[in-house]
Order: structure tokens, then C-alpha cells, then sequence
């Protein structure tokens, strides 16, 4: 993570602009601090990275009491957005379904999409019925759209493919990608980093370098997958944090 | 004071407070909406936004992670 840490430092130091995401299922898994600590090391490491928004996967939900779910989502000085994650029996949802962020003079809009399923808590509905009834109005809002999705890169394709108007769908959950795949007709490009392995999930980063047009089209791009290698340097602070963390201080 | 001059300045702190009343109900529900991300979807018949110049962004991005803070990665 330190090395996660300093890369992503050393990008935005060097972009006019930078957006840094995560589509989900980062908040635990099967090792602690996360799971000891209920995901509370998970945010303040986002934190401290500068994350911009985060969406939730299911995973995120289910390993996490409602209650916990709602104490880190009030630690994160990031949005955590879901636009299919609904309080079970109501149609209220758990979190934003969006936001908008204002760059320059233009308006990025990113709406986070959770994999279907639920919980006793939490249901997670058809994730493309939901792309279906919010992206159009987040298009009202915003000039460049975003999609943040834990559906997976088969559901994500579906979308691109039915709702118009996505420049960008950075992809969670299943598959991976070693090229972005580009939506035709709607020139919608989808971006996966990473598919989790146990003992080197996060390992892994996408980089996006996304022209666009007065109009926020996308008009030109170049991406990356990063394999943070030990060739990476670390950022010293977040490392001596994460060894408190992971050791309680001791080697 | 008159009992004529006595009503008048009933009425006009009737319409004063009336007003105060109105402006504090209009100021609430504007922030209210404001703040809810679903109804701003009211506002979908304005115009979609533009910018007036063209903007590159670098999108860093990860997932799947599952809380790991090893020192690799």
C-alpha cells in the first residue's frame, strides 16, 4: 500500500487534473488489520491516499454489519456511492448514488454501481435497471461521466452497450484486462486494474491518461496496468503507518 | 397612541412576521434539495453542462483490493 501510496502522489504532483477511484470490494477480505479493525484501517489508508470516491461491492456490504458499514462510510472523507444499494424492504438507498465534481469548468459526474445480491440489511438490485434510471440525469448535471462498478466486466459491457453517453466505466468484480475494451457504438471505454488473489490483491493499478473536448467527449486516451513491484519506492509515512497497523509496531 | 394607529402596527407585525416565516420555510427547502442528490434530478430540464475549454485528466484507479495494507503493493 505504500507503494500505492507514493505512485499515486507522484501522478497527481505531475497531473493538471487527477481522479483517483476504487470500484470495489476494498474495504476487507480475509486478513487482518481490515478485518480485525472492521475496515476502519481500509478507510484511513483511502484517506490518507486522497481517494476521490469509492463504490461499494458487495463484499463490502456482507462481511460488514450495517452499522459498521455506516461508521466507515462517516470516516471517509471520500464518497462512497452505490446506486443500486437499497435499505431491505424499502426502495431507500444505503448511500449517494453520485457525485459531481467540478474540474476546471467542466462537471464529472460518477455514479457508483454495486454487483447484485444482498444481505438481511442490504439488498443490491439489478445494477443495469439502475444505470438505466440515473446516468441520464447525472448527464444533466455533468459534462464527463464516469461509471464506478462492482457489477462485473460482463454487466458493465451491457451497460455500455444500453445507455449512451458513459465516456469512462472503471470496472470491479470479475475479469481483468490487459487492454481497455472499447463499447461500439457508444465509444464508452472500460477500464479493470485488478482481480483479487489472496495474498496480493491490490497489487495492481490502472492508470488513465483521458483527453476531452470543450463538450466533454472523450476525444483521446492511454491506460496502463501498474504491478506495484519492489521497484517502486514507498511513501515513508504510509509505510510506517501500515507497519503499525499490519504489526503493531514490532517486526 | 390612537386606537386606529394601534391596529396599523399589529398588521404591519402580522406581515412582518408572516414574511420571516415564508423566507425561513423557502430558505429550508432550498437547502434541502440542494443537498439531496436524488431531487436534484428537478432540475433535469436545464441545459446539459459544457465546458469552454478542453481538460486532460489522469485517472488512477484500483479494486478488489480487500483492505490489504502489506508493505508490497
Amino acid at each position: 500500500m505504500a507503494r500505492r501510496a507514493a505512485f499515486i502522489r507522484f501522478q497527481r504532483d505531475q497531473a493538471q487534473h487527477a481522479l483517483v477511484l476504487d470500484a470495489g470490494n476494498s474495504l476487507l477480505g480475509d486478513s487482518d488489520p481490515a478485518v480485525r479493525t472492521r475496515a476502519r484501517t481500509s478507510i484511513e489508508a483511502m484517506n490518507r491516499m486522497g481517494y476521490d470516491a469509492l463504490a461499494l461491492g458487495m463484499q463490502d456490504i456482507s462481511l460488514l454489519e450495517l452499522s459498521e458499514l455506516r461508521e466507515r462510510m462517516a470516516e471517509a472523507q471520500f464518497p462512497v456511492l452505490s446506486a443500486n444499494a437499497c435499505l431491505t424492504g424499502t426502495t431507500e438507498l444505503l448511500t449517494d448514488p453520485y457525485v459531481v465534481l467540478a474540474m476546471a469548468d467542466h462537471r464529472v459526474g460518477i455514479l457508483g454501481l454495486t454487483d447484485a445480491g444482498g444481505t438481511e440489511e442490504v439488498v443490491a438490485t439489478d445494477p443495469v435497471l439502475a444505470a438505466r434510471k440515473w446516468l441520464p440525469r447525472l448527464q444533466r448535471m455533468a459534462d464527463i461521466i464516469i461509471l464506478l462498478s462492482h457489477a462485473g466486466l460482463d454487466i458493465d459491457q451491457v451497460i455500455a452497450g444500453q445507455v449512451p453517453g458513459i465516456d469512462v466505466i472503471v470496472s470491479g468484480h470479475t475479469g481483468s484486462l490487459t487492454q481497455p475494451i472499447v463499447s461500439r457504438p457508444s465509444g464508452t471505454i472500460l477500464l479493470h486494474a485488478d482481480h483479487a488473489v489472496r495474498g496480493s490483491a491490490g497489487t495492481r493499478l490502472g492508470i488513465a491518461h483521458l483527453s476531452f473536448d470543450k463538450a466533454g467527449s472523450l476525444a483521446e486516451y492511454e491506460w496502463r496496468k501498474i504491478i506495484l513491484t519492489s521497484e517502486f519506492g514507498e511513501d515513508p509515512e504510509v509505510a510506517a503507518w501500515a507497519q503499525e497497523m499490519v504489526y503493531g509496531g514490532c517486526e | 397612541m390612537t386606537k386606529a394607529s394601534s391596529h396599523g402596527g399589529a398588521r404591519r407585525d402580522l406581515l412582518i412576521g408572516t414574511g420571516a416565516f415564508l423566507l425561513f420555510a423557502l430558505g429550508s427547502l432550498a437547502l434541502l434539495i440542494a443537498l439531496n442528490p436524488a431531487s436534484q434530478a428537478w432540475f433535469s430540464w436545464f441545459p446539459s453542462p459544457t465546458g469552454e475549454g478542453s481538460i486532460a485528466i489522469t485517472l488512477l484507479h484500483t479494486n478488489d483490493t480487500w483492505g490489504y495494507l502489506r508493505a508490497i503493493g
